[in-house]
């Protein structure tokens, strides 16, 4: 059963206002002030001088569980929000893994899934292991972009995205992070990045990911009082307590600790907030929990996982 | 449509003769429709400018004009020729090394809406020529869990990239894309070979650049893959060798661009894919294999190994099918 071996993660020291972001997309005062007082974000973190490469090092540099295991990692997936987020062929990803003894490994992007691709990723991940039969194997997700253009900076109506890293070690059975269940709902209806969809995706948004937490929740043989905490991904906090009164779940027990201190980090926001939650003493030994994300603009999906720690 | 998953299980395994059930490819010449429309033109030029502006390249505004294509477009057509009415998959993968004109539309997400049984849908790419055969063990993986067994590949590229990144690529010739629809009894089951590991390379974890110990075997599989391990000239020759000596028939291999019958001792036929398609030719040569066997059945058809090499990392990936398939369609899209 795929089980999570540790988690490393990086966000940059460097911090933004959100009113200097929505100046550089051209927000009026108004609707920046909506996202400070209503939304309740904040600052987006950023790194002014590096690339996605220093982005994912950074995570991997936090990777303990990674130091001498090198020739253990079969797979390195890189879980994109985005797509295309590098000029082809440019393959940052694959110099970092040279540069970190994992040149051995096959390293390939996973997506389409929006900001749910990592949670894809890592069910991807074990799968591949698991059906090779390889219980030494290990595979590495690795998420985290670079705001680089607008699109990449503004989820509209919702969430300003920031930069910031983590790196998943997975492997194919294991006893500290299990994982039970994994539910996705793809929604190709909204499949565009124009205000009509923002909307769209706004509408069904709480629906659509509380039904996808409670169908991961489920076929993990659980219910919502068995989860001790979810790991959301960051969009705000007005949206996750219009889920929590869908799952009728108490938003205390939901990690929003990130949400005004860096922004959406695009895939990484679920491991950050799992280290968050480690640091917190909120994971408990024995005790469910959930990782959830969704991601919309040219095609919307919603994600969620539950594992016990 | 939500689809819940659990992890694999120790016992969990590919139905009984899973495999390729179904084949179809085509060319698409001409920019996609999605090429027409200013405002995604505008927004396209946008998210380039800001793409290429971190690395010091500038967008080549006459190729952006003169448009590209969409996997997406390609990828609905192609599901329309692959699925007959009244069949449906679970899940849909596309495999691609070039992006498209549409660098941040999640496609699948889209394909998964307009393909029968709302698959589904996730995309591998940056692997350049071996993406398409992870993608095989991704869907191999997925279709041991209930409900999941019934899948479709698309592998697409398309040459229009408006600009120099400045770095060695090679495009294709022409925009094409293949589909293999998958399942279970399948006339044509699949298998994914894999190879022992190089010689000295197990255990490694600071590659030397350049390359290892030369006629070492370097395959996609996990472990194994060798983009910086090993760069022989006559990759995996043994190991293709090998596997083609197991056949218990003849052997047509299907080679990639970057590979000579050399590569393929004791293959009874080789066919060798168009240079012009570097990501799809060996998935374009045997959609044909396929349509072959279907117009003229022949007693013994061949056992059919696939064999790509990635020109930039050198790693070897395999594919290997047995004969007699459902059915194949071809064609061109206007």
């Amino acid at each position: 059963m795929t089980a999570v071996v540790g988690v490393g993660v990086w966000v940059p020291e460097g911090r933004v206002g959100i009113e200097e972001v929505g100046g550089e997309l051209g927000l009026s005062g108004m609707q920046v002030k909506i996202f400070r007082r209503y939304h309740r974000l904040g600052e987006i973190a950023r790194d002014p001088h590096g690339g996605l490469a220093e982005l994912l090092r950074g995570a991997l540099d936090g990777l303990d569980a990674l130091r001498g295991q090198e020739h253990r990692v079969r797979y390195v997936l890189h879980a994109r929000t985005f797509p295309t987020v590098v000029p082809y062929p440019h393959d940052p990803v694959r110099e970092v893994c040279d540069a970190y003894g994992l040149g051995h490994a096959a390293v390939f992007a996973v997506g389409h899934h929006a900001c749910a691709s990592g949670l894809l990723a890592l069910d991807a991940a074990g799968r591949l292991l698991a059906a090779e039969g390889d219980h030494d194997g290990l595979a590495l997700v690795l998420t985290g972009e670079k705001t680089f253009t607008a699109e990449a900076r503004l989820v509209p109506g919702t969430s300003f995205f920031g930069e910031g890293a983590a790196a998943c070690l997975v492997a194919a059975t294991g006893e500290r992070d299990r994982l039970l269940a994994y539910a996705s709902d793809l929604r190709g209806d909204i499949d565009s990045g124009d205000e009509e969809a923002a909307l769209a995706f706004q509408r069904v948004y709480a629906d659509t990911l509380a039904a996808t937490i409670t169908a991961a929740v489920a076929r993990a043989g659980l219910a919502m009082d068995d989860v001790g905490v979810v790991l959301p991904h960051n969009v705000n906090r007005v949206a996750w307590h219009q889920v929590c009164r869908t799952l009728g779940y108490p938003r205390e027990r939901v990690v929003l600790d990130n949400v005004a201190a860096t922004g959406h980090l695009f895939c990484a926001d679920s491991f950050v907030n799992y280290r968050t939650a480690q640091a917190r003493g909120l994971l408990r030994q024995g005790e469910p929990y959930v990782m959830a994300a969704a991601g919309a603009g040219s095609g919307a999906a919603f994600s969620a996982m539950a594992f016990v720690h | 449509m939500m689809r819940t998953f659990v992890p694999h299980a120790a016992a969990d395994e590919a139905p009984a003769g899973w495999g390729v059930r179904r084949a179809a490819r085509l060319d698409f010449p001409g920019p996609a429709a999605l090429a027409a429309d200013p405002v995604h033109t505008e927004r396209l030029r946008v998210y380039l400018t800001d793409l290429l502006h971190p690395y010091g390249l500038a967008l080549d505004e006459a190729a952006l004009a003169r448009g590209g294509q969409s996997y997406a477009e390609m990828g609905e057509a192609l599901i329309a020729l692959a699925l007959p009415p009244g069949e449906s998959v679970d899940l849909l993968v596309l495999a691609y090394a070039v992006p498209d004109i549409a660098p941040g539309r999640a496609t699948t997400t889209r394909l998964s809406h307009v393909c029968p049984g709302a698959p589904m849908a996730f995309a591998v790419t940056d692997q350049a020529a071996t993406a398409p055969f992870t993608a095989l063990r991704l869907i191999r993986a997925y279709a041991s869990a209930p409900a999941m067994s019934r899948a479709l590949l698309l592998i697409a590229e398309q040459p229009s990239v408006p600009y120099d990144a400045h770095l060695p690529r090679t495009l294709p010739h022409t925009a094409s894309a293949v589909a293999f629809v998958l399942g279970p009894d399948s006339p044509f089951p699949l298998t994914l070979p894999t190879a022992p590991p190089a010689p000295g390379r197990v255990g490694a974890v600071s590659p030397p650049a350049g390359g290892g110990a030369g006629g070492a075997m370097a395959l996609s599989a996990p472990g194994e893959a060798g983009a910086d391990t090993v760069r022989p000239a006559l990759g995996g020759a043994d190991a293709v060798g090998a596997l083609i000596a197991a056949a218990p028939g003849p052997v047509t291999a299907i080679l990639g661009p970057g590979l000579t019958p050399a590569a393929a001792p004791g293959a009874h036929r080789a066919r060798t894919a168009d240079p012009g398609r570097p990501t799809t030719g060996v998935w374009w040569e045997l959609a044909a294999e396929v349509a072959a066997m279907r117009d003229a059945p022949a007693a013994a058809p061949p056992h059919l190994l696939v064999a790509d090499r990635d020109a930039a990392s050198g790693a070897l990936s395999l594919a290997a099918l047995t004969p007699a398939l459902e059915a194949a369609v071809s064609g061109s899209q206007p």
